[in-house]
C-alpha cells in the first residue's frame, strides 16, 4: 500500500501546554481514515498543521512523498480539505468562491467546476451568493473545494456537521468513492464513532495529543461483534437464566431483581428470545447497554466520547 | 510568479466586491464636484463683496472724515500765527519764526491738498493709488522747492536750476495727471523724477523704474478698480522688490527677521524664485488676482477632498486586509491553497496599491472635469519652476496629476503601516483606527514642525520628510507668497532634503512591510 500522508514525531505546544505530543502516523492512498478523540484531544490541531495553518515544533509531514516544509507548494497541491468550518468569500458566489480557488492551481478547467459541483448537488443554487447559504450548503460547496483540484490526499475536519441525514450518506458515499474508486487517501475527523463505523476503513484514536491506537475496521467489528450486553428485562430472572444454562451459560454475565443480564451477539439474542417465549417466560423489553468496543474507548480515552 | 498573479487578481476580485469600496468612490466623486461648486460660489460671492468698494473716491463718511482733518489742520495753523504773533526781533525767535514759517507752509500745503482730494473726490485714507501717491507726493516736493529757494542766489548753480525745473514740472505734471487721471502718465512722470533726483544710486534708480513699470504692467487701472487685486498687485512689487535686493546685496531680505546673510544654496533659491517669477510676468500667469485666487483655492478643495477620500480608501483596505479574513475565516482558502504565504501578502500588497492608484486616477479625472466645469477647462496657469535659473513649464494638468502621485507616496507610507497593524494586532478596528489617527496626528505633528526650532534629531521623525508636495513642487506657494508679502521665518525648521526623505520612506516602506511579512509568515492562524 502506497502511503499518501506520512506523519512523524509531530509534536505542538500552545505556551506551555502540550497540544499534540508526538504523533506518528501513516494514511494509505485508497483508504479513509478516521481520526477519532474527544473535544480537545488534538484531531484539528494535527489538521491545522498538515494543512498549514501551524507550524509544528517538532517532526515532519510529508504528502505525497513531498515535505510540507521544504516543498509546500508541491505539498500543498496534492491536497485539499476543509477545516473547521468551510469559510468563503461571503460577497462572492459559490461559483466565483471557487474559481478564484481554481486559480491558485494547475490547469483547472470551468468543466472541472462544473463536475464538483454536480457532484455535491450544488448545481441550483452555486451562482447565489455564500452568504445565502446554509451550513449544510456551505459544507457542499466546501467539499467542492477540496476535491476540486483531484488532490492525492482529502482532509476533512468534521465533515458532517450541519448536513441532514441525507446529506451525511451522500457524503459517505462520495468519500467511499473517492478513497475505493479514485485512490485518495481520505482522513475524516470526528468525536463520533458511529460515524466513523459506518465509512472508515482504519480509525486512530487520539487523546490527549496522543495517538492512543490504530485499529482497523474489520479489527473494530471483530471487536464488537459477540461483545454487545442486553438486558432483558422480565418478571421472573432466575427461572430465565436456569432456562438459558444450557448453552449461554457463559453469556450470562448478572441476574438482577426483575432483568438478566447476557453479553450476546444478535444471532444469538434471536435465539435467546425464542427460548424464553417458547417456556412462556414474559419478555417485558429488551436494551442494548453500552458494546464493550465503546468501553474499551473509553478506558483508552478516559471518557468524553460522544455515543449516538 | 503565476501563483502571485493568480492571488493578485483574486485580491482584485475580492476588493471590487467590497461595498465600502464602492461608497467611498462615491463620496469622492460626488464631494469633488460639491466643493468644485461651492468654491465657484465663494469665489463669486468674494468678488461681488470686493468689487463693491469703489476703491479711491469718497462716500459721505469719508468726506466728513476729510472736512474734519482740514478742520484740525486749519486749527493747528491758528496756533502757529498765534506762536508767530507773539514772536520779537531777537536771533533767537528769528529761528524760531523761520521753523514756525516752514511748518505753516507746509500745513497749508497739506489743506490744499485735503481740498483737493475733496474736490477731486479721491479718498486719502484708502489703500494707496496712483492718485493718492500724487496727493501724498505734493506737499513733500512743495516743502524741497521752499527748501531749495533759501539757498542764496548767489550759490545757486546750474544743477540747482536742474533740480528747481525739475521739481517744478513734477509737481505740474502731478496736477495735469489729477485732470487727466491717466496712470501711464504717471508712471513717466514718476520715471522722470526719479532720473532726475541726484541722491539716488544708478541701481537704486533702475530699481524704482523697473517697479514702476511693473505695477503699470501688472494694474493698469493703478489700484483704482478693485481692492483686493490692487493689494496683491502691492504686495507683488514688495516681494520682487526684496528679492532683487537680496540678489544684489547678497542679503535675504524677506526674513521676518531682518536682513541676513545667504549660503550659495539660498541665494541660488532665490535667483530661480526670481526667475519663476520674471517668466510669469513675461507670460502674463503670475495669478495674483482675484479670480486666479479662487481658482486656486478651488483647485485646492477639489483635490484635497478628493486625496482625503483615497487615504480613507487606503487605510481602512490596507486595515482590514488581512485581519478582516482572519475574522470571518475565509483566510484558510488562501491558506491550504498551494501558495506561500509571502506571495499571499505580496499579492495583497500589490492589490492595495492597484486599487488605490486606480482610485487616484479616477480623482484626477473627475477632479479634472469639476474644475473644468465650474472654472473652465481654458486658461489654466501652468506650474512653472526653474533650477540653476532655467525656467521649466508644466500644464495645469499634468501638474495636478503629478502633485496626486507625489501625495500618493505618502499615502504608500499610511498604507503600509495599516497593513503591518493589520496583520500584528488582527484586529480591523485597531488597525485602522490607529491608522487614521496617525494620519491625522502626522499631519498636526507637520504643521508644528515647520515652528520649531532647527533640531538636527526631527529630521529623522517620519512626518519631517512626509507630504512631498511642497518640496517636489517649491513654486506651488508662490501666489500665496507674492499676494502676503512672502517674508518667511529664519532658525525655523528645515526640512531635510528631498534625496534624503525619498530614501527615508523608502526604508520606512521596506521596514514595515518587512516586519508585517515576516509576522504573516511564521505567525499560526489559529
Amino acid at each position: 500500500m502506497e502511503t499518501a500522508l506520512q506523519i512523524t514525531h509531530l509534536s505542538k505546544s500552545f505556551g506551555s501546554k502540550k497540544i499534540i505530543d508526538d504523533i506518528s502516523l501513516d494514511v494509505y492512498s485508497g483508504e479513509v481514515f478516521g481520526f477519532l478523540g474527544p473535544n480537545g484531544a488534538g484531531k484539528t490541531t494535527t489538521i491545522k498543521m498538515v494543512m498549514g495553518f501551524l507550524t509544528p515544533d517538532a517532526g515532519s509531514i510529508v504528502i505525497n512523498g513531498f515535505d510540507r516544509e521544504k516543498n509546500c507548494e508541491s505539498a500543498m497541491g496534492c491536497l485539499g480539505g476543509i477545516v473547521e468550518n468551510p469559510e468563503m468569500y461571503k460577497d462572492l458566489s459559490g461559483r466565483v468562491n471557487l474559481e478564484m480557488y481554481a486559480r491558485l492551481h494547475k490547469d483547472i478547467r470551468s468543466k472541472r467546476i462544473d463536475e464538483v459541483v454536480e457532484l455535491v448537488g450544488m448545481q441550483d443554487r452555486i451562482n447565489e451568493k455564500v452568504k445565502k447559504y446554509s451550513l449544510g450548503m456551505k459544507q457542499r460547496v466546501g467539499l467542492a473545494q477540496a476535491i476540486l483540484h483531484r488532490p492525492k490526499v482529502l482532509i476533512l475536519d468534521e465533515p458532517t456537521n450541519g448536513l441532514d441525514p441525507a446529506g451525511i450518506r451522500e457524503l459517505r458515499d462520495i468519500l467511499k468513492k473517492l478513497a475505493h474508486e479514485e485512490n485518495v487517501a481520505v482522513l475524516v475527523s470526528s468525536h463520533l464513532l458511529a460515524e466513523m463505523q459506518m465509512m472508515c476503513d482504519r480509525v486512530g484514536i487520539i487523546h490527549h495529543g496522543k495517538l492512543v491506537d490504530v485499529r482497523t475496521l474489520e479489527e473494530l467489528t471483530r471487536l464488537s461483534s459477540g461483545s454487545v450486553t442486553y438486558r432483558v428485562q422480565t418478571p421472573v430472572p432466575d427461572k430465565a437464566a436456569e432456562l438459558l444454562a444450557e448453552g449461554f451459560e457463559k453469556s450470562i454475565v448478572g441476574t438482577q431483581k426483575d432483568s438478566l443480564d447476557l453479553e450476546v451477539d444478535s444471532e444469538q439474542l434471536q435465539k435467546v428470545i425464542r427460548i424464553l417465549s417458547s417456556n412462556n417466560i414474559s419478555i417485558l423489553g429488551v436494551n442494548k447497554l453500552e458494546s464493550s468496543l465503546e468501553d474499551a474507548f473509553m478506558k483508552l480515552t478516559g471518557g468524553g466520547l460522544t455515543i449516538e | 510568479m503565476n501563483k502571485i498573479f493568480a492571488l493578485y487578481k483574486n485580491e482584485l476580485i475580492k476588493i471590487s466586491r467590497k461595498i465600502s469600496v464602492l461608497i467611498i468612490l462615491i463620496i469622492m466623486i460626488v464631494g469633488v464636484f460639491a466643493m468644485g461648486g461651492l468654491f465657484k460660489f465663494i469665489g463669486s460671492m468674494s468678488n461681488q463683496m470686493y468689487s463693491t468698494i469703489d476703491n479711491g473716491s469718497m462716500d459721505e463718511w469719508n468726506k466728513q472724515d476729510m472736512q474734519s482733518q482740514i478742520a484740525s489742520s486749519e486749527g493747528s495753523l491758528q496756533e502757529i500765527q498765534t506762536q508767530l504773533d507773539s514772536l520779537s526781533d531777537t536771533p533767537e525767535d528769528q529761528a524760531q519764526r523761520q521753523a514756525l514759517e516752514e511748518q505753516k507752509s507746509s500745513l497749508n500745503d497739506q489743506i490744499d491738498i485735503y481740498n483737493l482730494a475733496l474736490k477731486d473726490n479721491i479718498y486719502l485714507n484708502s489703500s494707496q493709488t496712483y492718485l493718492t501717491m500724487i496727493l501724498n507726493a505734493i506737499p513733500g516736493i512743495k516743502s524741497d522747492i521752499r527748501l531749495l529757494e533759501q539757498i542764496p542766489e548767489n550759490q545757486r548753480d546750474t544743477a540747482w536750476q536742474t533740480t528747481v525745473d525739475s521739481k517744478n514740472q513734477q509737481i505740474t505734471d502731478y496736477m495735469n495727471i489729477l485732470d487727466s487721471r491717466k496712470f501711464d502718465a504717471y508712471v513717466a512722470a514718476a520715471n522722470r523724477a526719479i532720473e532726475a533726483d541726484p541722491t539716488l544710486s544708478a541701481s537704486d534708480k533702475k530699481m524704482q523704474i523697473e517697479n514702476n513699470q511693473l505695477w503699470l504692467q501688472l494694474d493698469p487701472s493703478g489700484g483704482t478698480e478693485n481692492l483686493q487685486d490692487s493689494n496683491a498687485v502691492f504686495n507683488t512689487l514688495q516681494v520682487v522688490e526684496n528679492i532683487k535686493r537680496s540678489i544684489s546685496d547678497n542679503l535675504d531680505y524677506t526674513n521676518v527677521q531682518g536682513a541676513r546673510p545667504m549660503s550659495p544654496d539660498e541665494l541660488d533659491a532665490m535667483k530661480n524664485k526670481l526667475s519663476v517669477i520674471e517668466y510669469k510676468i513675461a507670460h502674463n500667469s503670475l495669478g495674483i488676482d482675484t479670480a486666479s485666487a479662487s481658482r486656486d483655492s478651488g483647485a485646492g478643495a477639489i483635490f484635497g477632498f478628493g486625496t482625503f477620500m483615497i487615504v480613507m480608501l487606503a487605510l481602512i483596505l490596507a486595515g482590514g486586509s488581512i485581519s478582516q479574513e482572519m475574522s470571518t475565516g475565509s483566510i484558510k482558502s488562501l491558506i491550504i491553497a498551494p501558495v506561500k504565504r509571502w506571495k499571499i501578502y505580496t499579492a495583497k500588497m500589490a492589490s492595495l496599491v492597484t486599487v488605490n492608484l486606480a482610485a487616484l486616477l479616477l480623482l484626477f479625472g473627475f477632479g479634472m472635469l469639476s474644475f473644468g466645469l465650474f472654472f473652465g477647462f481654458t486658461g489654466n496657469i501652468p506650474y512653472v519652476s526653474a533650477s540653476h535659473q532655467v525656467v521649466t513649464a508644466i500644464p495645469f494638468s499634468l501638474y495636478q496629476l503629478a502633485s496626486l502621485l507625489v501625495k500618493f507616496l505618502d499615502i504608500l507610507v499610511y498604507m503600509s503601516f495599516a497593513f503591518m497593524l493589520s496583520v500584528l494586532t488582527r484586529n480591523t478596528a485597531a488597525a485602522v483606527g490607529v491608522s487614521i489617527a496617525g494620519y491625522f496626528g502626522g499631519n498636526i505633528v507637520q504643521s508644528v514642525l515647520a515652528i520649531l526650532p532647527n533640531y538636527e534629531w526631527l529630521k529623522f521623525l517620519p512626518f519631517a520628510n512626509m507630504n512631498l508636495q511642497s518640496r517636489f513642487f517649491p513654486f506651488s506657494s508662490l501666489m500665496q507668497s507674492l499676494t502676503t508679502g512672502g517674508y518667511s521665518p529664519s532658525g525655523a525648521f528645515v526640512f531635510p532634503t528631498l534625496l534624503f526623505s525619498l530614501l527615508y520612506l523608502a526604508v520606512l516602506f521596506f521596514c514595515m512591510g518587512y516586519t508585517s511579512m515576516d509576522s504573516f509568515n511564521r505567525r499560526d492562524i489559529k
